[in-house]
């Protein structure tokens, strides 16, 4: 045995192997399960094959120069369900059966003592040691006693105890991952089953004929490997780099074992030449995310560049304007106050080039550019050269303001300025988009030499600053800040600029993934708590859109509109059909079918489903347009009134309508009930605005196709509804008016008749009042009534609401927010190896027991911290030769 | 000579005189001059000028522009050579020159009739440059056998850059400041100046009857101007003397000025009125003479202001800035009493209540931040905010870009921040933080041990 090789990527297997594989060869493989095809579980009937391997070994299954062969310890139908592809060849019990692809079957006949013998091992072991639990696992042939879930501390005695019973029955223990294998004494192993398959398949003389590859992970293995060696090539699934093997190769995971044969099937000459990224960008849903994709960034794009526009209007008036100033001469200067996240605004910068004007030459610096002067001079200049070629780039050519960067100085700018365009040319800008980042010194020189060169040139200089205006005297000296004419612009906050990339894009009825109200609190908690950045907003919100489309192919039916949904129907095949089928809220829609013969065609007949899908989609499609119509609606109304706390902006109403019926959340019934006791001036504003947001919205988003007519129609009921209302009560209060008009004022002579007047002018205006009253009630109740019929929480949405709606918080998070300290846990718990490494540096730790080491613990610690030095778990603290300190958390 | 002493009328004849007496073309020059001065007095716009038309040889460099001496002797050789940069020659000097030998070597082209002055502005950059630049300029005449002078300008003394032997040939000159009377001329010379800028100003403004107003700005006589400059150098020339920045205030108290006889409130000639006008205006003017920021305010009208928050952070960014605030300026040992729940009693000594009548400098807020590691910073702040929050990557991060906001610092251990031994510091001052503090409703001054 001796130490293998690492592959640690595909590029290491294609050094490896080329000389081994070539083109057109017949490849024989043959795999272990357990640990190999699939990562260890808990329990045996726990594992599962990660879904990149399953798609790995089905392509190899179905090659027709590869033949496949599992060989397991487990039993063989057991290892024939959990690989679960008919035609290849099983081999179970370490070899000793072997379930043949064309149907043969092959037993090890072992004498009837032996097989006598067997059932009372069985019995003991599961009287004595199948306790605390371990537990046995019956092979029909052999069989296992699993002790994984004893307590650590009774591993040795319970694994020494089942090895002797074992041995007591004549059988052979062997050490298997927290297990005991017994097996029959014979000589049959893994080994002897991998030389026999092949010679049933190819012949005695196989390897002439076959190139053999095996894998395994486990000692058992060891002896498949022992008996290919030379003739084959084996890998060995192991973490540790340092293991004795006969294999040719290690593999330190399954995941790489996984990425090896996927990329190794690319290079049989028969397969279609595609990676999984090939497969998917022809499948339905990655071309509907795609197209979502472009739509989402172009929306973005437009809206960004809006938010900009006054400021780069302003920016440029100013540039212009810089030219004929007061008679000193001062550096102009614009100082633009981005708010504290540059990373979304370097893109703004860049874009100045274009925007400022045509009579300016723009160069963009960062900090990260300039850690000298120089190199911040050579900066300017090529970006002030390259803005002046790229805005004649039909005359010019790179070639012909070819300044060298080792040759650029500022005399060289000059002369090329002076040359170029005579005393008086444009502008030059330049603008420092990073004012933090950049070294004091650099930038106290770097302006000072502006401001010098501005007596010859006309320079304009435009500063980002993240923080506030005192930056600049904070950082600057005295002789340069006096030098400076200073502006002041404000960019819009980036609070504002989500708020409107959210109700314009995200939460817009046009958007074709609609979030769910979870969803998008844990987006915008991340924006509002951590960082402040659009960027990393949107790129979160992407990773969304993603995620929803890449559940399967049905999820291309989720797009901006229905008729587009239409569309895509005809493009669905059985199986994602069948998915649809298996959607929560479509089992729902089943069940409540009455007619017996409808459901059956219904979940049998393709063509039936596809018709009965239109309606079903219509039906979700128009309930999410209604749904943004009256959130919009119900937002309005709520915006300005007081103690309003729940539904400050859009968001938030929208996650409070997504999640649960409104009318259910106390909150929101407390803000309702203040509705009710408005003035009436109050009521009819806020009536008014309703109807103003509604015409909006059926402007803005109402297409002209079924559901946008529909929806249309609808709308415009309603608002003559609120303005029938709305009217009446302003009615209502008219009377009250009149009624207070033709009362008397005037104190008359008879006590009892005065009384009686008051006492009816009370009446009438008390009955004037609660006319109002009953015309508000009556309002409200109806506008109630259209919001709890169509304000739906999208759990309760209509049939399939599974499609167009993303609610899967837990991916999200799990993928977006970096958790180092949950990372490390994993990575101690999973391989036990990190853990035990710990526990001897807990125990053994040579400073508390100098008096005696034995040399293997000594080593093994040694090894340990040598170990976890190199992932970068501790670090040598440099004090003694053996003192560390931990980096982790 | 006298068409150059007049160009500049003030008081400055003797200085150039005795200038003139040693530039003069048809003599042997003088090793070098050191001229030193206080910046805004004029030095280089009347040497520069006295230069081009006394000496055909003149070149003029300013240091700033050549940042290092490679870029200044090919500027110089540049000059002297009369070598244009262009396109036709791919704007390449006349000869490269990385060191002082091949500055030597190309000067031995020089015609030795001539004679050449070679001005340098900004001397006091000579200092920060290699060792041997400044006196190789000190000495240029000795060291290349020619009739050069080197003239260098600067706002440093001679004695206060580095190396000072060698400095036997140099003449040093000291430019003295403007004296009020000075000052008074000069300003007096841009009264059009003023008069276009409240034009300016007014058109801005009160577009409706500008063409009067404009006629009335048009008939000050420049009496009127006189008299303001006198009240207002009387006022401003305790803090400031520099004719820049003299000249940018006088514009806006002058539009202040000029307000109430625009509006008819004071009659022109009535000096003690608009003095006590003016008195307020010139006092506020004193404190900030040079921070004249001008705000944009079409943008700034458009935004509600009440959102315009002078610096806006994330929630928790907010929380890590006050802990790392109070990790600045508090003792470590006080952060169990202060923070734990159960933290035991405290016990009363003499010496505490000694130390308790601190005096006010010994209060640690003012006596600058101390530096803490990052584990205590996540202590205090998991400490003074209520939610759980994960310690996550997000959170992580906020640490370096509040360095890069500049609001922390890192003192040591940089490069280590994986392994706990970085020490950071807060440069955040107390009315910032308790702005923040009070914006996510956090009492800043309870958890502060000055104020306890």
């Amino acid at each position: 045995m001796q130490e293998a090789p690492t592959i640690e990527n595909y590029r290491d297997i294609d050094n490896h192997l080329s000389s081994f594989i070539k083109k057109g060869d017949n490849l024989a493989v043959l795999l272990d399960y357990d640990g190999t095809l699939a990562p260890l579980a808990e329990h045996p009937s726990l594992t599962v094959m990660e879904p990149e391997s399953e798609a790995a070994i089905k392509e190899l299954a179905t090659h027709p120069n590869v033949f496949l062969a599992v060989i397991s310890g487990r039993a063989v139908g057991d290892v024939k369900n959990k690989v679960g592809i008919e035609n290849i060849t099983y081999a179970g019990n370490h070899g000793l059966d072997i379930a043949f692809a064309n149907g043969s079957m092959f037993h090890y006949e072992v004498s009837d003592e032996l097989k006598s013998n067997f059932t009372k091992m069985v019995d003991e072991l599961e009287e004595e040691v199948a306790t605390r639990g371990g537990w046995v696992e019956n092979k029909i042939a052999s069989l296992s006693y699993h002790y994984r879930g004893v307590p650590e501390e009774l591993h040795d005695e319970l694994s020494s105890d089942a090895t002797a019973i074992i041995h007591s029955y004549g059988y052979i223990p062997s050490q298997a991952h927290l297990a005991i294998e017994a097996k029959p004494p014979v000589q049959w192993n893994k080994g002897e089953a991998a030389l026999s398959i092949l010679k049933e398949e190819f012949g005695d003389e196989w390897h002439a004929h076959v190139k053999a590859v095996f894998a395994g992970d486990d000692t058992t293995d060891e002896d498949a490997m022992k008996a290919l060696k030379g003739k084959g090539k084996t890998f060995r699934v192991s973490a540790l780099p340092s293991i004795k093997t006969y294999a040719d190769f290690r593999v330190p995971s399954t995941e790489t074992g996984c990425f090896i044969f996927k990329n190794g099937t690319k290079r049989f000459p028969s397969k279609r030449k595609h990676s999984i990224l090939d497969v998917n960008e022809s499948q339905p849903w990655y071309r509907q995310y795609e197209e979502v994709k472009r739509l989402i960034d172009s929306e973005v794009e437009i809206i960004q560049s809006a938010t900009c526009k006054k400021i780069k209007e302003n920016l440029k008036q100013f540039v212009e304007s810089s030219r004929d100033r007061w008679c000193l001469n001062d550096l102009p200067t614009a100082v633009i106050l981005t708010g504290i996240n540059q990373g979304d605004h370097y893109q703004f910068f860049n874009s100045l080039n274009n925007e400022i004007s045509e009579n300016a030459f723009v160069a963009v610096i960062q900090g990260r550019n300039c850690s000298n002067l120089k190199s911040a001079i050579n900066t300017i200049i090529c970006g002030l050269t390259a803005s002046y070629v790229s805005q004649n780039d039909e005359e010019l050519s790179t070639d012909d303001v070819s300044i060298r960067r080792s040759e650029s100085n500022i005399q060289v700018l000059k002369s090329w300025y002076l040359e170029t365009f005579g005393s008086n040319g444009p502008s030059l800008v330049v603008v420092i988009s990073d004012f933090e980042l950049f070294r004091e010194d650099v930038l106290t020189e770097l302006i000072q030499l502006l401001v010098t060169i501005n007596d010859d040139l006309p320079m304009v200089l435009v500063l980002g600053v993240a923080t506030d205006i005192s930056i600049l005297e904070r950082t600057l000296p005295y002789y340069v800040m006096n030098k400076l004419q200073l502006c002041k612009f404000q960019s819009s906050p980036s609070k504002q600029s989500l708020e409107k990339i959210l109700n314009d894009i995200i939460v817009s009825p046009n958007v074709s993934v609609h979030l769910s109200g979870n969803v998008l609190n844990f987006l915008t908690d991340i924006f509002l708590y951590f960082d402040f950045s659009i960027n990393s907003f949107l790129k979160s919100y992407q990773f969304c859109v993603m995620e929803h489309y890449q559940q399967g192919n049905e999820f291309s039916l989720c797009t901006s509109t229905y008729e587009k949904c239409l569309e895509k129907i005809k493009d669905l095949k059985h199986e994602d059909i069948e998915e649809i089928r298996s959607l929560p809220s479509f089992r729902r829609y089943v069940e409540s079918l009455t007619n017996p013969a409808e459901i059956i065609d219904i979940l049998e007949k393709d063509k039936y489903f596809r018709k009965n899908l239109e309606p079903l989609l219509k039906n979700v499609y128009a309930y999410f347009q209604r749904f943004h119509c009256f959130s919009r609606m119900l937002f309005t109304m709520l915006q300005n009134l007081p103690r309003n706390v729940i539904a400050k902006q859009y968001r938030d109403v929208y996650v409070l309508c997504s999640t649960k019926h409104i009318f259910r959340n106390q909150n929101f019934c407390e803000l309702w009930q203040l509705l009710t006791v408005l003035s009436k001036d109050e009521l009819l504003l806020v009536l008014s605005n309703s109807v103003d947001t509604l015409n909006n919205y059926k402007k803005k988003f109402c297409f002209d196709d079924a559901i946008g007519k529909e929806t249309q129609s609808l709308i415009d009921e309603v608002i003559k509804k609120l303005v029938h209302y709305s009217s009446q009560i302003s009615k209502a209060e008219l009377t009250t008016e009149s009624s207070k008009r033709n009362t008397p004022v005037k104190l008359g002579k008879d006590y009892k008749e005065e009384l009686k007047n008051k006492m009816m002018e009370q009446a009438s205006t008390s009955k004037s009042s609660t006319d109002l009253r009953k015309h508000i009630d009556i309002t409200l109740t109806y506008i109630k009534g259209q919001l709890t019929k169509y304000l739906v929480p999208f759990s309760e949405a209509p049939t399939l609401n599974e499609l167009l709606v993303f609610d899967d918080v837990k991916s999200v998070r799990q993928h977006i927010i970096g958790a180092p300290r949950a990372a490390t846990h994993a990575a101690l718990q999973n391989p036990q190896l990190y853990l035990q490494a710990f526990n001897i540096i807990h125990q053994d730790d040579p400073d508390s027991q100098a008096s005696e080491v034995q040399p293997e613990i000594q080593a093994r610690f040694v090894r340990a911290v040598a170990e976890m030095q190199f992932l970068g778990y501790i670090k040598s603290s440099k004090r003694k030769t053996d003192h560390v300190t931990r980096l982790t958390w | 000579m006298q068409v150059i002493s007049h160009t500049f009328e003030t008081s400055r004849h003797e200085i150039i005189d005795r200038l003139l007496g040693y530039l003069r073309e048809d003599t042997a020059l003088p090793q070098s001059l050191f001229i030193y001065g206080s910046s805004g007095t004029g030095k280089t716009k009347i040497i520069a000028s006295l230069l081009r038309q006394t000496i055909p040889n003149a070149i003029i460099v300013n240091c700033i522009e050549c940042c290092s001496s490679k870029v200044l002797f090919e500027t110089i050789l540049n000059g002297i050579f009369n070598h244009k940069l262009s396109a036709a020659n791919q704007y390449s000097p006349y000869v490269r020159c990385t060191n002082a030998r091949d500055f030597f070597d190309a000067l031995q082209h020089c015609d030795t009739s001539q004679s050449y002055v070679i001005m340098i502005d900004a001397a006091e950059k000579l200092g920060d440059m290699d060792k041997n630049i400044l006196p190789i300029f000190l000495r240029l005449q000795e060291l290349s056998d020619l009739n050069i002078c080197c003239v260098l300008v600067s706002t440093l003394h001679i004695q206060m850059m580095t190396p000072t032997d060698g400095l036997e040939g140099t003449i040093s000159i000291y430019w003295p400041q403007y004296s009020k009377k000075e000052i008074l001329t000069i300003m007096m010379d841009k009264f059009e100046d003023h008069q276009a800028f409240v034009k300016k100003k007014l058109v801005s403004t009160n577009p409706s009857n500008v063409s009067d107003l404009e006629a009335i700005v048009d008939s000050m006589h420049i009496t009127f101007f006189e008299n303001y400059l006198h009240l207002f150098l009387n006022v401003t020339l305790q803090s400031c003397r520099n004719v820049r920045e003299l000249l940018l205030t006088s514009r806006d108290c002058f539009q202040k000025y000029c307000e109430p006889v625009l509006n008819g409130s004071v009659d022109i000639n009535d000096v003690q009125k608009l003095y006590r006008n003016i008195a307020e205006v010139l006092k506020s003017a004193m404190k900030k003479t040079y921070q004249s920021i001008e705000d944009s305010n079409e943008t700034t009208s458009e935004l509600d202001t009440s959102r315009m928050q002078q610096l806006e952070l994330p929630f928790y960014a907010k929380y890590l800035l006050i802990a790392a605030f109070l990790a600045s300026h508090n003792d470590a040992k006080l952060d169990k009493r202060l923070y734990m729940k159960n933290h035991g009693k405290q016990r009363k000594r003499v010496q505490d209540i000694k130390a308790k009548a601190v005096v006010n400098e010994k209060l640690s807020t003012q006596l600058g931040p101390k530096s803490f590691n990052l584990d205590r910073l996540f202590a205090i702040f998991y400490a003074i905010i209520d939610e759980k929050i994960n310690m996550n990557c997000n959170l992580m991060s906020q640490i370096p870009s509040l360095v890069r906001l500049k609001l922390l610092t890192y003192v040591a251990g940089e490069n280590n921040v994986m392994d706990g031994n970085a020490r950071l510091q807060c440069n955040a001052g107390l009315d910032l933080i308790i702005k923040i503090g009070k914006s996510v409703g956090f009492n800043v001054s309870q958890h502060l041990c000055d104020f306890m």
